[in-house]
């Protein structure tokens, strides 16, 4: 990959890093309120598809197989270099949540890219981080219903913010022909001298 | 402990972070809890940013024990038990000791490593030790040290649509959209500023930094390991513990 793919894909995950850190507060107080209901596990659920983002959107713009899980991995090597909380175990996070979205594009071997793969590639980021988290979080001794809701939000949040979100911004930044040299960019092009 | 090898360190604490994902003993979570909290204090430096970052662990700890208290699956555990006034399932209260201790164990690792590791080095033995290509891991130095500029472009952006009467919302598109086609412009220069200093990685270069695996980095592994054995065999401890 070109260093100059290397960078876009690093400043990009640092920057819906920053553009998620205004969320995790919303998320902090959230959870904080919902606590003694016993709702606060649903508290940072409905950003969670900010996490996936970096992974998608990448994806979506360079259209190359294991984009979408190098840049889930450059993420999560930002958040170990950031001091995350959880520390060197975000590798395995961010290799899960890539997997996921690699798995949906390459279901359509890396040669359709709309919103059909977008949409589910942010069901395979659900799907996948909710079975990490599940181990993590001991999901097997709650009840149905609340293992219903967190599956039900981080699944629409995933849906926005990597399906329909990601492929917008991707569409706009293709269509202000600032993507020269990415494949979103070059293929837009082709079509208009069409 | 800000000694050890980073890449030894990052190896062993994710194979200890995965004990952890599996583990089903309180007994273990608080053995880690008081081992990184310890080491986190014999560690050099302010600790003030692990207070703020430790209280958000304690509220996902505590989010996590009333879930459980709340909504735990019917019938785990026989008899209930008074707390708070409320009666609830010894298992429904015993799951939530266990997954509250375990957050805080996972942020009790988690805020060792982050305290006791230097970036730099981490990224110099990531290349040495873990053979990272150079690319990358300059590539990711270099958006590293521009998060500081990118959070400040962020906000002067956002001002910048506030002035022109554009009302922007904390999740609005439009700052950053205007960020996304500004990292394109900064990812081609700095590509072209550390390709002419010799950065992609197609030569080879000398490094300043020369982290390597020494004999004290082994007896760290071996203490993780044993760490995690005193954890395997809490787990065969008798009872809820």
């Amino acid at each position: 990959m070109k260093l100059k793919h290397i960078l876009f894909i690093a400043i990009t995950a640092v920057l819906f890093g920053v553009f998620y850190l205004g969320t995790t507060y919303a998320g902090t107080f959230l959870t904080g309120v919902l606590t003694p209901m016993g709702l606060g596990i649903l508290g940072y659920e409905p950003f969670y598809g900010i996490w996936f983002m970096a992974a998608v959107f990448i994806t979506y713009v360079i259209q190359k197989p294991g984009v979408g899980l190098i840049a889930e991995m450059l993420a999560s090597f930002l958040e170990v270099l950031m001091g995350n909380m959880f520390g060197p175990i975000i590798f395995l996070s961010g290799l899960i949540q890539g997997l996921g979205s690699e798995v949906a594009f390459a279901a359509f071997r890396y040669k359709k890219f709309g919103y059909p793969q977008t949409m589910l590639a942010a069901v395979g980021c659900t799907v996948f981080s909710y079975i990490w988290t599940g181990i993590r979080q001991g999901y097997h001794t709650f009840a149905p219903g609340i293992l219903i809701a967190i599956f039900a939000i981080r699944l629409l949040s995933s849906l926005l913010f990597c399906g329909v979100l990601c492929k917008l911004l991707g569409d706009g930044l293709a269509k202000a022909g600032v993507l020269r040299g990415f494949a979103l960019g070059d293929r837009q092009k082709l079509t208009v001298e069409d | 402990m800000e000694r050890i090898n980073p890449a030894v360190k990052t190896a062993a604490f994710l194979l200890l972070g995965l004990v952890l994902s599996f583990n089903g003993s309180i007994v273990a979570n608080l053995l880690l809890i008081v081992l990184g909290l310890l080491f986190l204090f014999l560690a050099p430096g302010s600790k003030k940013r692990a207070l703020s970052i430790g209280g958000g662990a304690l509220l996902a700890a505590l989010s996590l024990f009333f879930t459980s208290l709340w909504f735990g699956r019917e019938g785990g555990g026989s008899q209930s038990v008074n707390f708070a006034m409320a009666a609830v399932s010894s298992g429904s209260l015993r799951s939530g000791v266990l997954l509250g201790t375990r957050i805080l164990a996972f942020a009790a690792i988690g805020l060792l490593f982050a305290f006791t590791t230097s970036s730099d080095l981490l990224v110099a033995s990531y290349i040495q030790q873990f053979r990272l290509p150079p690319r990358y891991a300059y590539g990711i130095l270099a958006a590293y040290h521009f998060s500081g500029s990118l959070a400040r472009e962020f906000r002067k952006v956002r001002l910048a649509f506030r002035v022109r009467g554009v009302r922007v919302g904390p999740l609005s598109l439009k700052p950053l959209f205007v960020m996304l086609v500004n990292a394109l412009h900064w990812s081609g220069d700095i590509a072209a500023a550390m390709e002419s200093k010799g950065f992609d990685g197609s030569r080879n270069r000398t490094y300043r930094l020369r982290p390597r695996v020494e004999p004290r980095d082994w007896v760290f592994a071996a203490g993780v390991l044993a760490v995690m054995g005193a954890m395997l065999g809490c787990n065969l401890l008798p009872g809820v513990l």
